[in-house]
């Protein structure tokens, strides 16, 4: 990801100048670096070579989207359709987590 | 004699009294003599349990049991009211000088300091439940005041969620209340401890997280309690955020009393540390990319609120001590950070490109406000720098480094959005008629006053942090997981 396609994309967005660029790739870094440090928790935790696996995936779809930031920032508007549709999948999420830890 | 039951009884009354006579001329006044009663209240209760309507402890085949409502005071509710009382106090104070003031504004703001003083002071989860309620029902209302359709529109969504996540939570206490045969918190627990866990226990505590994370404002319900903040006045979100943080600190608690000696706990600690770390970076990412001067700090609020969920998920006294530490201090620095954010807005605009050069109209302001930024970021010798530090050491030694190095991470975000608010709206380089224009309004030392004193105590408890460290740690030690 290059700065010019950046500043593009954030000019798009309304907010062009170098102030405004610099946070939101400030920002991307910082949603890059969850996922890498959040990998090398769980692998770390859990030591399976198929979380392993699946978060090198997971970096490697992150770079493929770069920049993120901006996907990030729809996804997190106060529309409330949007805001339903992740609190169904933040339901189904830890039901999920919870009957496997529960049946195990 | 035990007055405890007074620090919620007189705001849920004098709520009443305020929403009847909320047309007086005499409106000021009553608020402001009201504020100096709020401020003895925490004073008011005795350290150990109070057993409403005459009820106890019973025995049942030999083991103790609470029948009927029972609240308790110890030094960490103490602390948590004193401080709701004091940003309450604030609040009202500032209140007076708005122009369009009316009862029902400081009806709302008692019945919210009620609601949370309640589900602090409650060990029943039927009694906590209403109380939550309620508080949420208070947040709505006074968005509404803000009388702008945004406002009705935030607070709406708010409250169509809220009907979900309230009634998940009440079915999340029906079902403890069918598994254990009891509504009292400390009761529920060893029952649970001492019973094989069933599907209606794992439901209930699915249903407890939702609650928790609706409450706390934890993803995915951030993005409502970040509407609620920008769309109202930013010094009535200075209480509106400390009452959501009260209540996820309240809520974790109960988490934590209830399952925390369970197996599952180690599952559910996961999955609160991953709501903790999600709202950490969410909080962080959006607030870098926000022009709005009170839409930044509502994700900033997001933001800490993870690292508070944090402390207390990792379940160690340590953790917990500093959670409920890094709880406080947010509350205090955020408060400041948006009543000075409201005199931002007062002058010119919430919109941080269309301010600028503050610094030249109004230098006190502006040192206070930074004060404030630091302490948010965590930066000696404020409050935040302390309980940061104290949850960075809480985090290395429950063993996960890589939380550590995320936390640093999301601090470098934290201060590169603050100083860029803070060149944007202070330092950017402004014309003689805007410096003019600022110079123009008048900012009320009431405002100024409880900038001032906000910051004194960060700059306090960053100097002297045991103050407040000394009256947490004991009870840490009893709450914590082994």
């Amino acid at each position: 990801m290059d700065y010019d396609r950046f500043k593009k994309e954030m000019e798009r967005e309304g907010s062009g100048d170098s102030v405004s660029v610099g946070a939101g790739l400030t920002g991307e870094l910082i949603l890059y670096s969850f996922l890498v440090t959040g990998l090398f928790l769980l692998s770390r935790i859990f030591g399976k070579v198929l979380l392993a696996t699946v978060g090198i995936l997971a970096i490697g779809i992150g770079l493929h989207m770069m920049p993120m930031v901006f996907r990030f920032k729809r996804e997190n508007s106060n529309h409330i359709v949007l805001q339903l549709f992740w609190i169904s999948i933040f339901l189904g999420a830890i039901s999920m987590i919870i009957f496997i830890a529960g049946s195990r | 004699m035990n007055l405890l039951p007074l620090i919620v009884v007189i705001p849920l009354l004098m709520a009443i009294v305020f929403s009847y006579i909320y047309r007086s001329k005499y409106i000021r006044l009553l608020t402001l003599l009201m504020a100096l009663v709020l401020l003895v209240l925490p004073l008011l209760g005795l350290y150990g349990p109070y057993f409403f309507g005459g009820h106890g402890v019973v025995y049942i085949e030999g083991m103790p049991f609470v029948s009927g409502i029972l609240y308790t005071l110890n030094p960490l509710k103490e602390t948590l009211i004193f401080t709701l009382m004091l940003i309450g106090v604030l609040v009202l104070i500032i209140s007076t000088r708005e122009e369009r003031l009316s009862g029902t504004f400081t009806a709302l703001v008692l019945m919210g300091l009620a609601s949370v003083s309640a589900v602090i002071l409650t060990e029943d989860l039927f009694n906590l439940y209403v109380f939550y309620e309620i508080a949420a029902i208070t947040q709505a209302g006074l968005v509404i005041l803000a009388g702008r359709e945004e406002a009705y529109r935030s607070a709406f969504r708010y409250l169509l969620v809220g009907t979900m996540a309230g009634s998940i939570l009440l079915l999340g206490v029906g079902l403890l209340l069918s598994a254990t045969g009891s509504l009292n918190i400390v009761d529920m627990g060893r029952y649970l401890a001492l019973k094989p866990l069933t599907p209606t226990v794992y439901g209930a505590l699915l249903m407890l997280i939702v609650g928790l994370a609706y409450g706390g404002g934890l993803p995915p319900f951030h993005t409502l309690k970040v509407d609620l903040y920008s769309r109202t006045k930013p010094f009535v979100a200075a209480i509106l955020q400390t009452y959501s943080k009260f209540i996820l600190i309240a809520l974790m608690l109960v988490i934590l009393k209830l399952f925390g000696g369970l197996p599952i706990f180690n599952t559910t600690r996961g999955v609160l540390i991953a709501l903790s770390v999600f709202a950490m970076v969410f909080g962080t990412v959006m607030a870098l990319l926000q022009d709005d001067y009170r839409r930044l700090l509502a994700y900033h609020t997001v933001s800490q609120g993870g690292y508070v969920a944090l402390g207390l998920a990792l379940g160690t006294p340590l953790g917990i001590v500093a959670g409920i530490f890094h709880g406080i201090n947010h509350a205090l620095y955020k408060s400041a950070l948006f009543i000075g954010a409201h005199i931002v807005e007062k002058i010119k605009s919430p919109y941080m490109r269309e301010v600028g050069g503050l610094l030249l109209a109004m230098p006190t302001v502006t040192f206070l406000i930074l004060c404030a930024k630091l302490a948010s970021i965590g930066i000696p010798p404020f409050n935040g720098f302390q309980s940061k530090l104290l949850l960075a050491e809480a985090v290395m030694s429950a063993d996960m480094p890589e939380l550590v190095i995320l936390m640093l991470i999301v601090s470098i975000g934290t201060f590169l959005y603050m100083m860029k608010a803070f060149y944007l709206i202070f330092l950017k380089p402004c014309s003689e008629e805007q410096l003019r224009e600022y110079r123009e309004v008048r900012i009320s030392k009431y405002h100024i006053f409880s900038l001032g004193l906000l910051v004194l105590l960060c700059i306090v408890l960053g100097l002297y942090p045991d103050m407040v460290l000394d009256r947490l740690l004991p009870l840490g030690e009893e709450i914590a997981i082994e």
